[in-house]
């Protein structure tokens, strides 16, 4: 097809960010509301103060239009921020943080930053996360082999990432090294 | 061969590269195999494009005799490989062969050297590292001289990398930007919400 790079290789940062948006999300609506029908699916009757769990798209939707206020997920607090950066610089694994935190903790921290607590100070855990792990993925990939890569708890945002770089050079390798099986003249039983 | 690579432009291009060619029996000047109209010698060097001298390799007279044969070109001589064995990474590839590990693997079909995949691979590995460095940290400064030395298959990934990377970077720096409008006024941030 004819795409242009970006595109071919990996998915785009606004497409990653558009399918984050199905992940679940706890919200307090201000308003009542009935039943909303939608393509995707119905969702409602809202009752305020009762919490109701919706898509984030239909979240920040709501949010836009000063309909609802949002909980912040548990893994967006400080406390558990500054654990998991704390397990990132010590442990050798990646820490587990949700597939889409990346996308998930952009949004919010942009359209629902007066529901989440101490934004200033999230953002800049974040951060040093995102340049955390960045690091550690960097130097696993020094050590590479071509046959098996293992890297767990990589968010869909870091794997993006890596992986035009990474595919192509495996496909290097790999015929650099197709031609070195084809010499041995004989495979091992 | 792999038939994808027919049309590959860049694997056309690696089989434009030139290798020595020792020719057997003397060559009328009328065949005009070196371009310039020149008769060529019996156990003469002459340097042919490489797609050439496979098909006149695998020729093969009446008689039986072959019409040349080949040597292995500078580029993966032994001098080469010594450098690459001590520092792979500062060997100007664009200068020794732009097109090293492609005409490489090539080579694999032509010449029997059993040395010649490893220390491609190893070659390639250890560069690589440093091209991921470069790529992936998204400054533009620094390293400018190592990618001059990068050839065309090290270039490609060099490229992959960095716009990997820059889409990242613009992404985020798209939303840091739709902030600072929201907090100047309410006219403006009616503009910004639309946007």
């Amino acid at each position: 097809m004819a795409l242009p790079r970006s595109h071919q290789a990996a998915y785009t940062p606004s497409e990653i960010e558009f399918l984050a948006g199905e992940e679940d999300i706890i919200i307090i609506p201000t308003h009542s509301m009935p039943k909303l029908q939608f393509i995707s699916g119905s969702f409602g009757p809202f009752r305020p103060p009762l919490k109701a769990k919706v898509p984030l798209w239909l979240a920040l939707m709501l949010k836009k239009h000063h309909m609802c206020n949002i909980l912040s997920p548990e893994w967006l607090s400080v406390d558990n921020l500054k654990k998991m950066l704390n397990d990132e610089e010590t442990v050798a694994e990646f820490s587990p943080l949700p597939f889409h935190y990346m996308e998930i903790s952009m949004m919010l921290l942009e359209s629902a930053s007066e529901d989440i607590p101490n934004s200033e100070q999230v953002r800049r855990y974040l951060k040093d996360l995102r340049e955390t792990r960045q690091s550690k993925a960097r130097a696993g990939l020094a050590v590479l082999d071509d046959r098996y890569l293992g890297m767990n708890n990589l968010s869909l945002m870091e794997i993006n990432e890596i992986r035009p770089f990474f595919s192509r050079a495996f496909l290097e390798m790999r015929k650099l090294n197709a031609e070195e099986s084809n010499n041995y003249s004989q495979p091992p039983a | 061969m792999n038939n994808d690579e027919y049309y590959d432009i860049d694997s056309i291009l690696a089989e434009h590269s030139k290798i020595p060619c020792i020719f057997l029996h003397d060559i009328d000047a009328s065949v005009n195999l070196s371009g310039d109209g020149n008769e060529i010698a019996a156990n003469s060097r002459v340097e042919l494009p490489f797609w050439m001298a496979k098909v006149l390799a695998q020729y093969r007279l009446p008689n039986g005799e072959n019409l040349v044969t080949i040597e292995l070109p500078r580029a993966y001589g032994t001098r080469v490989r010594n450098s690459l064995d001590a520092s792979p990474t500062s060997i100007d590839f664009r200068q020794v062969s732009p097109y090293f590990y492609q005409f490489g693997t090539k080579l694999y079909d032509l010449i029997i050297d059993d040395q010649l995949p490893a220390t491609l691979e190893k070659a390639f590995k250890a560069r690589l590292k440093e091209i991921m460095n470069i790529s992936l940290t998204g400054s533009t400064n620094v390293g400018q001289d190592f990618l001059q030395k990068l050839d065309e298959t090290e270039k490609e990934l060099f490229k992959a990398g960095q716009e990997s990377t820059a889409e990242l970077r613009k992404w985020r720096h798209r939303r840091r930007q739709q902030l600072k409008p929201v907090s100047l006024g309410h006219r403006i941030s009616s503009q910004s919400s639309i946007s």
